[in-house]
């Protein structure tokens, strides 16, 4: 009963042997990536993973609130930031994806303590290796909000956008 | 039942999905026919629309559909998870479907709500999302559900008239409670009210009896100089950790002679009356105050020992020391209340440097039979009686210059209610109110306000711009009259401001050792405002009072009591449910990397004996 079930072991495990239950697990990540980025049906298209505790609660306080902002984010909720497998995001950018995006609390208001700054650890080593592979890291961010701040939300998920609009479809970074 | 075989193809089975219009709010920007009929003719996937899923027509609909249809999967695309996910979990459960098999597809919160401005896009985004939900359908796994036994007991933090009547109500139905509260004693900012709106009824006559209660009832146990320093576990199962700061005196023991009070030699501000009058370094602010032993103010004891020879049942214990106590608790009710604007931000009006002018909370005190002037009205720089006395309303609250946009709710009720007490206690006094909007609303608060007026008082519409202190001492009022639009100067004798409230000191770091959310507005969140009011988004914490927002002492009783309805609900079974989202794992494609035992945030992995 120690377990509060964050899902950051998940995320750690190279081999795909945890599987945490309740949550959408590795293969409905996988298939919900895969169902979305076959179709494209709007450019940009950015995925953002949110946990359930502060982004996705701001995302709904957002909606609580009616404030707009543009269409081109599909959110996956999640646990935790930590719980996020980098295989997940590189995956998300293998299919097409034009940006992601992951929001969860603010480092010290993370439910599960620490898991907010494990995922910043992974945020940082990925966009070094997405440098590596020739996909510009500012396709990739992370913030926290807390759970009250849709108006937060909102704005990152617009000004989101519209830096990822900017820097062109997926992939335009290998046409020189 | 349905009719899964969950050995079979994953890609065969039966996926039954409800699009919801929710009357116009997801359906007046979303296309869900066109929902419907982009996915009408998916294999495999069966899909109806319905006005309202939540409804009792919608539940019987979904219930019908499962059974018809021998659905494995369900999806529902409507409001966020968070509202109405637990009932269609239930719903499936009820039905024969696994409730890890139903997934909740949010086309309300985070679809129609944020793009009515593009319903076209919308539509195509609707879309997506299920498209989603549908891709993910197959791999889901079933939820895990485990019994757990729970403490029969609970933890209130704050022992205001919220924290106390939450206490009564469940320690009545035969739970044990543990009283937290920070101060000396209990009964929190009403014990400092002389008299309260709108019936003006004296206030500790009715606090009084419940505090005294509380204290003496035998599954109460109250815990004063203490706050909880960690908290543990999981709903039903809390171990938590107070720290008892030590009172010098022996509660049991003590008599409440009072003598010690007396012969204490040390004179320091009275902070209980906001710093007017004095107090000893035994400390006991009021003689009604419970617990009725005093408490020894150590940093400012001068260790005479004046007390200890007074002190007939020698309860006076110097050798006392803090202690942490661990208690193992099943809920946790969360009444820590508020705290009152400090005006001082406020240079305009003076406060702090101007000595008329007062807080409506120090107006009380003076207004109180146990206050420091034992109940007469007088101005702070010379003791004179007033003739003039000015409330400005609204100080603290409804300004975005300051960050405070709430309404605070009691302070036009409880400027009425001074007003009043004042014009009948010196008929002679006259009294102007400068109001933003009177906010008189509650049963009998409207009739309050006419008294008011019936008994003279004048009320003004008028933002308050700067208070001066003249030559003669009284203090100048600087206004706009709203309804003249006049700029107009008028010198008062004595200037209350009315001031809002605030969350209390720490309330920040309390949610985040329980892990609720604070509103824009820093108090707690509510799991929903209006039918939730009591829960937050943890199970097992609830919440009574101010501590979620500005409430008078009705609506902090009222709200105290659906908390303790709600904890009676959670541990009146002595077990509840709760889903284990604890990762199982494959043994077959562990490697023993153990790069899970390191990730783990809890600890709770252990390599060896593979998954706990």
């Amino acid at each position: 009963m120690t377990c509060r079930g964050c899902g950051a072991c998940v995320a750690a495990c190279p081999t795909g042997a945890l599987v945490l239950s309740g949550y959408l697990n590795d293969e409905q990540i996988s298939a919900m990536l895969r169902a979305l980025l076959s179709r494209k049906s709007e450019y940009p298209l950015i995925v953002a993973f949110m946990c359930m505790w502060c982004g996705y609660a701001a995302a709904d306080n957002a909606g609580l609130n009616k404030i707009l902002y543009p269409t081109n984010i599909r959110i996956i909720r999640v646990p935790c930031t930590a719980s996020i497998s980098p295989k997940h995001v590189l995956e998300a950018f293998k299919l097409g994806a034009d940006g992601v995006m992951i929001v969860g609390c603010y480092e010290q208001d993370c439910h599960y303590r620490v898991g907010r700054v494990r995922a910043n650890e992974r945020v940082k080593v990925l966009k070094e290796l997405l440098k590596e592979v020739g996909i510009n890291p500012e396709r990739l961010m992370i913030d926290g909000v807390a759970a009250s701040e849709g108006k937060k939300v909102a704005e990152l998920m617009r000004s989101f956008t519209e830096k990822v609009a900017k820097l062109g479809p997926m992939g335009s970074e290998f046409e020189v | 039942m349905s009719q899964c075989d969950e050995s079979g193809h994953k890609e065969q089975r039966k996926v039954l999905l409800f699009v919801c219009r929710c009357g116009t709010n997801i359906a007046g920007v979303v296309d869900v026919e066109r929902v419907v009929k982009y996915f009408s003719r998916r294999e495999g996937v069966v899909v109806r629309d319905q006005d309202h899923c939540c409804s009792d027509e919608g539940i019987r609909r979904i219930r019908e559909a499962i059974r018809e249809e021998g659905a494995c999967r369900l999806i529902i695309a409507c409001c966020t998870p968070s509202l109405h996910g637990e009932l269609f979990r239930r719903v499936a459960e009820e039905s024969g479907l696994n409730k890890g098999f139903v997934e909740i597809v949010n086309i309300r919160e985070q679809c129609s709500w944020v793009h009515y401005h593009d319903p076209e896009r919308a539509t195509n985004k609707a879309i997506d999302l299920i498209e989603m939900a549908l891709a993910a359908a197959p791999y889901a796994s079933p939820a895990k559900v485990v019994k757990v036994p729970v403490e029969r007991s609970v933890l209130i933090i704050g022992g205001g008239v919220a924290g106390v009547t939450a206490a009564l109500s469940l320690a009545e139905m035969g739970f044990k409670v543990y009283l937290v509260e920070r101060e000396g004693f209990i009964g929190g900012h009403m014990a400092k009210w002389d008299k309260v709106y709108p019936t003006l009824d004296c206030s500790i006559c009715v606090l009084g009896p419940q505090v005294s209660k509380a204290y003496n009832h035998p599954n109460i146990e109250v815990l004063t100089l203490s706050e909880v320093k960690s908290v543990k576990g999981f709903p039903g199962n809390y171990e938590v950790e107070v720290l008892k700061r030590a009172r010098y005196v022996d509660e049991k023991l003590c008599n409440g002679c009072n003598k010690c009070l007396e012969v204490c030699p040390i004179q320091l501000p009275n902070e209980y009356n906001y710093g007017i009058g004095f107090r000893s370094a035994v400390v006991k602010p009021y003689p009604e105050a419970v617990p009725q032993a005093p408490y020894i103010d150590l940093r400012h004891c001068i260790g005479c020992y004046c007390c200890v020879g007074v002190c007939d049942p020698k309860a006076i214990n110097f050798k006392e020391e803090d202690r942490v106590l661990k208690l193992k608790v099943g809920a946790i009710i969360v009444a820590v209340g508020f705290k009152p604007f400090d005006p001082k931000i406020l240079e305009e009006y003076g406060y702090g440097k101007i000595p008329d002018v007062i807080t409506s909370a120090e107006y009380e005190r003076f207004l109180s039979s146990s206050g420091p002037t034992r109940g007469r009205v007088v101005r702070v720089s010379d003791g004179s009686v007033p003739k003039r006395i000015a409330f400005i309303q609204c100080v603290g609250s409804r300004s975005d210059r300051i960050g405070r946009r709430y309404c605070s709710r009691a302070c036009c009720n409880n400027a009425i209610k001074q007003a009043i007490q004042t014009k009948l206690m010196m008929p002679g006094v006259d009294i102007t109110i400068f109001y933003v909007d009177v906010r008189a609303t509650g049963k009998l608060a409207e009739e309050a306000y006419r008294r008011a007026m019936d008994l003279g008082v004048n009320f003004v519409k008028a933002r308050v711009g700067e208070l001066r202190r003249t030559k003669s001492g009284k203090v100048k009022v600087f206004y706009e009259n709203i309804l003249t639009c006049e700029f107009v100067e008028e010198e008062f004798d004595l200037v209350v401001l009315s001031v809002g409230m605030e969350p209390p000191e720490g309330l920040r770091d309390l949610a985040s050792m329980l892990g609720v959310p604070l509103s824009e507005d820093g108090f707690l969140s509510e799991y929903h405002l209006k039918l939730n009011p009591a829960d937050t988004f943890i199970k097992g914490v609830y919440l009574a009072g101010a501590c979620s927002g500005p409430k008078d002492i009705t609506e902090s009783v009222t709200q105290a009591g659906l908390a303790a309805s709600r904890v009676a609900e959670l541990l009146k079974r002595g077990e509840i449910e709760l889903e284990v989202h604890a990762p199982t794992i494959d043994r077959s494609k562990c490697k023993l990397c153990l790069n899970c035992v390191r990730a783990c945030l809890f600890g709770a992995l252990k390599a060896g004996k593979g998954v706990v």
